[in-house]
């Protein structure tokens, strides 16, 4: 079973489930409307899908040097007809660590640009910036 | 006693809008056609309240009654933060008072504009290309000079009123988005020096319903583009 931990080795997450993304730079949080820029969630060439933490703190491990980070709701793949995120585009969510998980189905700007625009002016508008974990 | 006349200005808590526009032109949001309160505020007409035909973005006349006198105003969706405005009234006059209740919608507001809208947007640009931080995002002379000249032209064919909600850079490109509630369009500035896009898409909600991406976009086509998402929705 260890060969197969990762994609198949974790449970579809609960609806309820929040996944937490880093702002990597201080530019990519809007200060002014509280939200990230778009290009949070653009994906790039050499990754297979958008990093997400599954708390705060797993956040804060795996990105040391980020500015905040905001957060999303899994969500039903039923609510609206819509896929995971609400999202009419079809998404999905991979776990692939007991504190870490991939947002697969978005395409790279260079891909479909449409598709990678529509999808992340998404999530802009349904994220949510997320206060700082305590540090311990 | 004489008293000099107080302009009360009434600010939605959750900002305001309406810069840049033209100096001597007034930016007012859509809501702020809407309600006109208290003696002490400017009164909005009824010649005003019947003006909601306005498309955002056109030029009109301001009826203001109290004080006599007409203006050019423009109807704008863009957004101010509530701090930037209360910062800019508190050094433009002492005796303003302002509303912060949530209750009342905002009825008249002046806020700061430039000489020369575009300027803003210009610099937004120039501080994404001359930043001095090298990244894999920071955009290529080549999308920062195209973004400049098509802008530019654009604004000969009619002048750009609304600022844009988001200047961004990624993999060296340059994005300049323009988001009203409804309709929402990006300008997209290849690295590579090839042609611009424009993609544009109808919300409802957070949802677009459609979208469409647009090639070899020329400075016509961007002008066509902030007049449409500007545009209230029938």
């Amino acid at each position: 079973m260890g060969n197969v931990a990762g994609e198949l080795g974790w449970p579809p997450l609960h609806a309820e489930s929040l996944l937490y993304r880093a702002y990597p730079f201080p530019n990519t949080l809007n200060r002014n409307k509280r939200k990230p820029e778009p290009n949070l969630f653009y994906r790039r060439a050499q990754e297979t899908g958008l990093s997400v933490g599954l708390s705060p703190e797993a956040v804060t491990r795996r990105v040391p040097r980020n500015f905040g980070m905001c957060r999303l709701k899994v969500g039903a793949t039923t609510d609206c007809g819509n896929g995971v995120l609400g999202c009419p585009d079809p998404l999905s969510i991979v776990q692939d660590a007991e504190d870490h998980a991939e947002i697969r189905g978005i395409p790279t700007r260079n891909e479909d640009q449409e598709r990678a625009l529509r999808i992340a002016k998404y999530l802009v508008r349904i994220c949510e910036d997320s206060p700082l974990p305590c540090s311990s | 006693m004489a008293t000099d006349p107080v302009l009360l200005y009434r600010l939605q808590p959750s900002g305001l809008c309406g810069y840049p526009v033209p100096k001597d032109v007034w930016p007012l949001r859509p809501t702020e056609y809407l309600y006109g309160a208290g003696q002490n505020t400017f009164n909005i007409d009824k010649k005003l309240q019947e003006s909601l035909s306005h498309p955002v973005g056109s030029l009109f006349t301001l009826s203001e009654s109290l004080f006599k006198y007409e203006m050019p105003a423009v109807l704008s969706a863009g957004k101010v933060v509530q701090e930037e405005l209360e910062e800019w009234l508190d050094s433009f006059q002492e005796n303003v008072e302002r509303s912060l209740n949530s209750v009342a919608f905002p009825l008249l507001v002046s806020v700061p504009f430039f000489e020369r809208p575009l300027n803003h947007v210009l610099l937004a640009i120039d501080e994404l290309c001359n930043n001095g931080e090298l990244s894999e995002d920071t955009p290529t002379a080549l999308a920062c000079v195209s973004a400049q000249k098509i802008l530019a032209e654009a604004e000969e064919i009619a002048q750009i009123y609304v600022d844009p909600t988001t200047v961004e850079a990624s993999e060296g490109d340059l994005l300049i988005h323009w988001d009203s509630p409804a309709k929402s369009m990006v300008l997209i500035c290849p690295g590579d020096g090839s042609a611009p896009s424009i993609y544009t898409e109808m919300l409802e909600g957070v949802v677009a319903t459609t979208s469409q991406l647009r090639g070899s976009a020329s400075a016509q086509k961007l002008s066509e583009a902030l007049t449409w998402v500007m545009s209230p929705v029938n």
